[in-house]
């Protein structure tokens, strides 16, 4: 299972999603970054944790995926959201 | 030594340490019952000034309640926004950006230029209350190094994101495009998912009622000028 880490949160103003992280040493404050609508659901799915299989599930139920390998498409976000320190696997 | 000071409409006593401390907030008022309590311990002052050199424990203490305030005001739908509050004719323009863009030096062109018209609510930090229909913008005790104050408040007419340039353009910008530069602008020191959400909360509020401009700008005196009739209402003088 995957999960945001404590100290990222995603948030939504308007259509934009932010995703913030806390947890930098000295940090005085948050570092944000805007994330795409597709992004955005993932992490969302992310806060309470949940399974690489729930995500496929999720986003195929929310988009139009055909085409789109949409597998290879999340294990890719997701190794970016941990070599990034935004998510752990418990 | 306790006493109540009002930021907007939020009322928060602080439990001060030093005598000295008082005398950065003007107005403290006696002691009100069921309101939030700040303080700041000695241990945290001394933690503080292993950073910092040659501040008064006063200061320091000042400093503290920064950082306290700010996080305690969002839960009001009050926060504390990095920026210089200027009045103009009722409406409250808020000079933003980073450090050395030029905010002091904007209302010192303003001031020259359009004399007692400008007056300064806050120099560095001014309060703001934000609503989904309007944002109000008062005073603070956080008044920068220049100390820029005064008992005025408004509300608030824009917002304008300062940039030094070679040349002076300024343009409204898109709500989008201004979340992340308001955003940065936001004071507090707190990263709990609950204070988050409420600034961003406050964010999408302010950014519905209020305009945002990026103004690249030289410093000099045509620039304010520009600033004055675009965004100011300057034109309609005439």
């Amino acid at each position: 299972m995957y999960k945001l880490v404590d100290g990222a949160y995603v948030f939504k103003i308007f259509d934009q999603y932010l995703l913030f992280s806390t947890n930098e040493e000295n940090q005085k404050a948050p570092y944000v970054r805007k994330i795409n609508e597709m992004a955005g659901n993932i992490c969302n799915e992310l806060m309470d944790g949940c399974t690489k299989e729930d995500l496929v599930q999720h986003i195929e139920r929310i988009y139009d995926t055909d085409g789109i390998d949409t597998e290879t498409e999340i294990e890719t976000f997701l190794l970016t959201l941990k070599e990034n320190g935004y998510i752990e696997k418990k | 030594m306790i006493g109540t000071v009002q930021f907007g409409k939020v009322d928060v006593t602080i439990d001060f340490l030093y005598e000295d401390t008082r005398n950065y907030f003007i107005d403290i008022k006696p002691f009100k019952m069921d309101t939030p309590l700040v303080s700041v311990t000695a241990n945290e002052i001394d933690n503080y000034k292993n950073h910092t050199h040659d501040a008064s424990n006063a200061y320091v203490e000042y400093c503290l309640l920064l950082q306290k305030v700010s996080n305690l005001l969002p839960a009001y739908d009050h926060c504390l926004f990095h920026g210089a509050a200027l009045l103009y004719k009722e409406k409250v323009f808020i000079l933003t950006g980073p450090s050395g863009v030029g905010k002091t030096t904007q209302y010192r062109n303003l001031k020259k230029l359009y004399g007692n018209t400008i007056h300064v609510i806050n120099g560095d930090k001014p309060v703001l209350h934000i609503t989904d229909a309007k944002t109000w913008v008062y005073p603070s005790a956080w008044n920068g190094k220049e100390n820029y104050h005064s008992n005025k408040k408004g509300a608030c007419g824009g917002i304008i994101y300062l940039e030094q340039g070679l040349m002076n353009s300024i343009w409204c910008l898109k709500k989008e495009e201004a979340i992340l530069p308001v955003l940065s602008q936001f004071i507090y020191e707190e990263h709990s998912r609950e204070l988050i959400q409420n600034i961003c909360r406050m964010e999408a509020n302010l950014l519905m009622n209020v305009p945002v401009y990026s103004f690249i700008n030289t410093g000099t005196l045509d620039s304010s000028e520009l600033l004055y009739r675009h965004v100011m209402g300057g034109d309609n003088d005439v």
